[in-house]
């Protein structure tokens, strides 16, 4: 029930707004099994709304239960196996674990505070290196590097900029997606400004593409952009032949249904010239890629428990014929999968990154700016690195100069 | 059918475990998560302490000027895995400084502005007598600056943690760096594979 309900605000969010949608999940009961997800939403939506620092306190508060969480519990494996999956606290999906850190560097970054920031990209490495494997790319996001790569570049630690700003590359063209021209703009920059000519060379053939040189009356522009909401899993029923019991029992497991997620790039416009965000992370393929990775687990997980179930029916069965009818509709009551996710998130993740003349300009999206104490504008000086996060849920521009 | 139910009550059992409190010394050393810890700043407050006084640095200046130094602290950066709050151990550090009699503390930047209102606040609401005015701060000889600095190496559930914490102290007349302090600190973290 709890579930249904947060998934049909996720659902709703982009219409209702991270204002609206804050206060009806907060409504929500949350169980303790449930607490991660919810902070996880809740901090989100804080996140998108402006509330940077109170955003983090929820994701740091959701940081600690899902790394304490990363241990096999014996009673909630006892559960899992006999009653159903959802009585498992919530521990998040590989890429949730680390998108936790890459949207608290984001808030940190938006409070101009560099070093914490630093330490969430630093934080988020190690559980990509915890999750590292040799069979795929699991776990690993092309994002989190390109943030990475930002906050050391605009904490004046190149080397290190260069080294994630390689890695988000290599992700995206392991995982077949084609990169921004953000992220090709730093590797060139980057490699020409170390003195990595070799590297420099080959950038500048393999994208056809020169490394731009700041003018002096001009700034630079870093557009974070999220856009659309992912998709929530849904609940589907798999029947399966068990020939031990020689009957089809039923499976109850959580699937992606097809995603209407239709990309929409936002189309920023400053001194008469458009700029337009590109795909950095795709969310929606992530999502299931973890699923399908975790699926044989959850599938051996759920017909073992279906086959325990049954075997207990047939014998209430042996004994009563109204205790079989009373342990059977238990086991069809208690049967449901586990459909639970980060599911506030956006489908995609995109970026920009642009010079632009020095002077005032109107922040590119602020539908829900609602007080006229809040500023509608922002000034470009010379030299100036300006970080903007916007998110299509929100309709709000932040920004934090560097 | 009764295994099943014998698992679910003992399930329950297991579950319901509450929360203790027990009082401890505050010298007594507890690695829990294996982050930086309280042991970890007094060790290396205590560690910097014992080698900046040890050290030529003061008595040169002592010497040449005929006064105690004026130190400042200027930042420490945390560059590590870890959000750590850098304030305790510099304020184990001035206090063990201040109380060793060789050396002053002025103070840091964002404490001056808060003492500046309030002397702009004691001219125009102090009596004369008490007043206290304006241009009158000592100046600091020396500025404490540092950062911490981690490695962290890991394989599954293990993690090697290292850390490094590095402070200079720079003279303001100068920029001569009159001492360097370092303390490593080098841990083995092993998650739990289980829990109850």
């Amino acid at each position: 029930m709890h579930q249904t309900e947060v998934n049909s605000l996720a659902e709703g969010l982009e219409g209702l707004g991270a204002e609206k949608t804050l206060l009806a999940l907060q409504e929500i009961d949350a169980s303790d099994r449930d607490r991660a997800q919810y902070l996880l939403n809740v901090g989100l939506l804080k996140s998108i709304r402006g509330n940077f620092s109170d955003a983090n306190k929820d994701l740091q508060l959701a940081k600690e239960i899902l790394n304490a969480l990363q241990a096999v519990s014996v009673s909630e494996s006892v559960w899992a196996t006999t009653i159903n999956e959802t009585l498992t606290s919530y521990d998040g999906s590989a890429s949730e674990r680390v998108l936790l850190h890459e949207l608290m560097s984001i808030n940190y970054l938006m409070q101009n505070d560099l070093d914490a920031a630093r330490v969430e990209v630093l934080q988020a490495s190690v559980v990509m290196d915890e999750l590292a494997s040799a069979s795929g790319p699991s776990g690993q996001l092309a994002s989190s590097h390109y943030i990475a790569g930002l906050v050391y570049e605009l904490g004046g630690e190149l080397d290190d900029a260069m080294i994630s700003y390689r890695k988000a590359e290599k992700i995206m063209t392991v995982r077949n997606i084609h990169l921004p021209a953000a992220l090709k703009y730093s590797l060139l920059n980057l490699s020409r400004d170390l003195g990595l000519d070799a590297d420099y060379k080959k950038y500048n053939q393999r994208f056809n593409m020169v490394a731009t040189t700041l003018p002096p009356d001009s700034a630079e522009i870093i557009v974070i952009y999220w856009d659309g909401i992912v998709t929530s899993k849904r609940e589907k029923s798999l029947s399966v032949w068990v020939p031990s019991l020689e009957q089809v029992v039923s499976l109850a497991v959580p699937t992606y249904p097809e995603s209407d997620y239709v990309k929409r790039p936002l189309n920023v416009n400053f001194d008469g010239k458009h700029y337009i965000t590109q795909t950095l992370e795709d969310i929606e393929a992530l999502a299931r890629e973890d699923l399908a990775d975790n699926f044989a687990q959850i599938y051996t997980m759920t017909l073992a428990r279906m086959v325990a179930k049954a075997e207990m029916v047939k014998q209430a069965n042996g004994q009563n014929s109204s205790l079989g009818l009373l342990m059977n509709l238990a086991t069809l009551l208690t049967e449901s999968a586990d459909i639970r996710s980060w599911n506030m998130l956006p489908s995609t993740i995109q970026v920009s990154r642009f010079l632009v003349p020095t002077g005032k300009y109107p922040l590119p999206v602020n539908n829900f700016v609602t007080s006229t104490s809040e500023k509608t504008e922002f000034t470009a000086r010379a030299g100036d690195k300006i970080v903007l996060f916007i998110s299509s849920a929100s309709r709000r521009t932040f920004y934090s100069y560097f | 059918m009764r295994i099943y139910l014998a698992v679910i009550l003992s399930s329950l059992l297991i579950a319901g475990c509450g929360t203790q409190v027990t009082r401890m010394d505050v010298n007594e050393t507890i690695d829990l998560s294996g982050n930086w810890n309280d042991t970890d700043s007094r060790l290396v407050a205590e560690e910097m302490i014992t080698d900046v006084l040890s050290r030529p640095w003061i008595s040169n200046f002592v010497s040449k000027k005929g006064h105690a130094p004026a130190v400042i602290v200027g930042s420490v950066r945390n560059l590590s895995h870890e959000h750590i709050n850098v304030n305790t151990f510099v304020a184990d550090m001035e206090r063990a400084l201040i109380n060793s009699g060789r050396v002053e503390f002025v103070a840091s930047s964002t404490e001056r502005g808060e003492i500046r209102e309030e002397r702009k606040d004691q001219d125009l609401n102090s009596s004369e007598k008490t007043r206290n005015e304006a241009g009158k701060e000592v100046g600091a000889d020396f500025m404490l600056k540092g950062q911490i600095n981690t490695i962290v190496d890991v394989d599954g559930k293990e993690q090697v943690r290292y850390y490094q914490v590095d402070l200079t102290l720079i003279s303001m007349a100068d920029n001569r760096k009159v001492w360097l302090g370092q303390k490593k600190i080098k841990k083995l973290v092993e998650n739990a594979k289980v829990r109850y």
